[in-house]
């Protein structure tokens, strides 16, 4: 605080020096550049309590980093709702949300296949009712998925959720906490499908994986792009009816801080179309089961992003510090 | 954010077959490990008064012990027992033991030497020692290790619904995950509410057990 404090006095001694000799266009230009990134908010970013999240927030940090504001991080907060409330109440300024959990959990809406429309529905009352704004699309479709181990589906010829129905009674669920509740999750879709299942069991998100993959359980909520699906042996199930909303992921931004310094929200989005589902698949699986830290899977693909090595990436995406 | 506070009353009645679910789960796991933790603990506190170089070493394990939190002993032992029932039972037990052993060694240790020879003097033998003598002298120490065993068990519980074990964690979970009060109340009040009445009820049995001349009210 004194430091800057001190560094502004310079500026203004100086300032008042020079503009006794004469040069002051020069010199306001270059108050106005020590200005500016002085004056560079900083901004929080949260994250929900899984590897996706905190690996795409993380980059959402980084970036924000690479642009030169300070950054600082609460990532692995917990579920939807308590993140989406930490953004709502000001503890946090940014973070990824996924369109199809906006539109259902936060807002208790029906649910919407069309991705366009989720989009804009959850764009305009998010704006509305919490003063957020949701910015472009990373790319990604993360939709929620039943799995089952691939041998025990093709054991029983279950292709598709309307295939579980038959055999459900004799199959044991186990989901998220959050999916055992939330209204997309298996309260409707036991409603939709007509499920029974012999056991439900609610667990930690990780701890999932592992169960299906012991035979602990049978069937799981797993994530579209969740990288441990090809890496245990896994099949997810085709929603044949249509359950499961579009999950697009985007940053959430507060309006506030937007309207503070709206360059935040180019800085963001040049990570907009960047990750596919593949990618966000690949990138997973680095974390998860390669053992790498979320942030240097990040920064890697930053790295890449910005010399254009990967995917749909636009060529000026470039961090913005330089 | 959601949801009056006294509306889990109205939740529980509504699910009232969950409910009474997770209710049984969540005290059959924790009467269980309690069960269990004095079958372990009680013979091995009286062992380790009887040997005495085992003193120092048990106590020592048995303090550094408490100091694991349950979730790490659950996650540790995933790769062993799974998910659900059983590690959740081992780590209970692993909690109850604890300050069974402990209250139980020390209580034992407490009794007066003065007594003891007393008792060795009318030519008891060790079985009797144990069972006439120090047994029921400890019996008030012994007894509140056993309280504090169930009441804190009651709690740790909750941590079930991480690793599929159920209890009424998964409420609490449930409702946290929504930021739905009334879910988290229907899984928190009846958690405090057991802890509670638990403690009344061990503090009657405590007044049947012990012998009249040794009531003390041990908060």
């Amino acid at each position: 605080m004194t430091l800057h404090g001190r560094l502004l006095e310079l500026n203004w001694s100086r300032r008042t020096l020079l503009l006794a000799s004469g040069t002051l266009g020069v010199t306001l230009s270059n108050v106005d550049r020590v200005r500016a990134q002085e004056a560079k908010p900083t901004v929080t970013i949260g994250s929900k309590d899984f590897t996706e999240q905190i690996l795409i927030n993380e980059m959402v940090a980084l970036l924000l980093e690479d642009a030169g504001y300070p950054v600082e991080r609460k990532l692995n907060l917990g579920t939807s709702a308590i993140v989406h409330q930490a953004l709502v109440s000001g503890e946090i300024d940014a973070y990824v949300e996924y369109t199809g959990t906006g539109l259902t959990a936060i807002l208790g809406l029906p649910v919407e296949s069309d991705p366009q429309a989720v989009y804009d529905t959850v764009t305009a009352a998010y704006e509305e009712q919490f003063g957020l704004t949701w910015l472009e699309p990373l790319g990604f479709n993360n939709t929620y998925a039943l799995a089952m181990r691939q041998e025990q589906a093709d054991e029983l010829g279950i292709a598709t959720i309307s295939d579980l129905q038959a055999q459900a009674n004799n199959l044991r669920f186990g989901g998220t906490q959050e999916f055992l509740t939330r209204p997309d999750g298996l309260p409707g879709l036991q409603e939709t499908y007509d499920l029974e299942f012999a056991e439900e069991r609610g667990m930690d998100p990780g701890i999932m994986y592992q169960a299906l993959d012991e035979e602990q359980v049978d069937v799981i909520s797993a994530f579209a792009t969740d990288g441990r699906i090809p890496g245990l042996g896994l099949v997810t199930l085709e929603d044949d009816l249509g359950f499961f909303p579009p999950y697009f992921a985007a940053p959430v931004v507060r309006e506030e801080l937007l309207s503070e310094d709206p360059a935040i929200a180019d800085v963001l989005n040049q990570l907009a179309g960047a990750i596919d589902d593949q990618t966000m698949a690949n990138l997973n699986l680095q974390v998860d089961e390669g053992g790498q830290e979320p942030r240097d899977v990040a920064r890697a693909f930053l790295d890449e992003l910005a010399t254009g090595g990967v995917g749909p990436a636009t060529p000026e995406a470039t961090p913005a510090s330089e | 954010m959601r949801g009056d506070p006294l509306e889990f009353i109205t939740y529980i009645s509504e699910h009232e077959e969950q409910f009474l679910r997770l209710l049984g789960q969540h005290l059959q796991v924790t009467l269980l490990s309690v069960a269990i933790g004095i079958a372990i603990a009680l013979p091995l506190a009286v062992v380790v008064v009887r040997v005495d170089r085992l003193a120092k070493p048990m106590t020592t394990l048995a303090n550094v012990g408490q100091t694991i939190p349950s979730l790490a002993i659950l996650g540790l032992m995933l790769p062993i027992l799974g998910i659900g029932f059983l590690p959740t039972l081992f780590a209970l037990t692993i909690r109850a033991i604890l300050p069974i052993f402990l209250n139980a060694y020390v209580g034992i240790r407490g009794v007066d030497r003065a007594v003891v020879d007393a008792a060795r003097g009318m030519g008891t033998s060790n079985s009797q020692l144990l069972l006439l003598v120090e047994l029921p002298l400890a019996s008030p120490v012994i007894f509140a290790g056993i309280q504090t065993a169930t009441v804190q068990n009651i709690g740790i519980a909750t941590l079930a619904a991480y690793i599929g074990g159920g209890g009424l964690g998964d409420l609490i979970l449930q409702g946290l995950a929504m930021l739905d009060t009334s879910v988290l109340l229907a899984g928190a009040v009846p958690v405090a509410l057991l802890a509670m009445v638990t403690e009344i009820i061990l503090g009657r049995l405590r007044r049947v057990v012990v012998p009249r001349g040794l009531q003390i009210d041990i908060k």
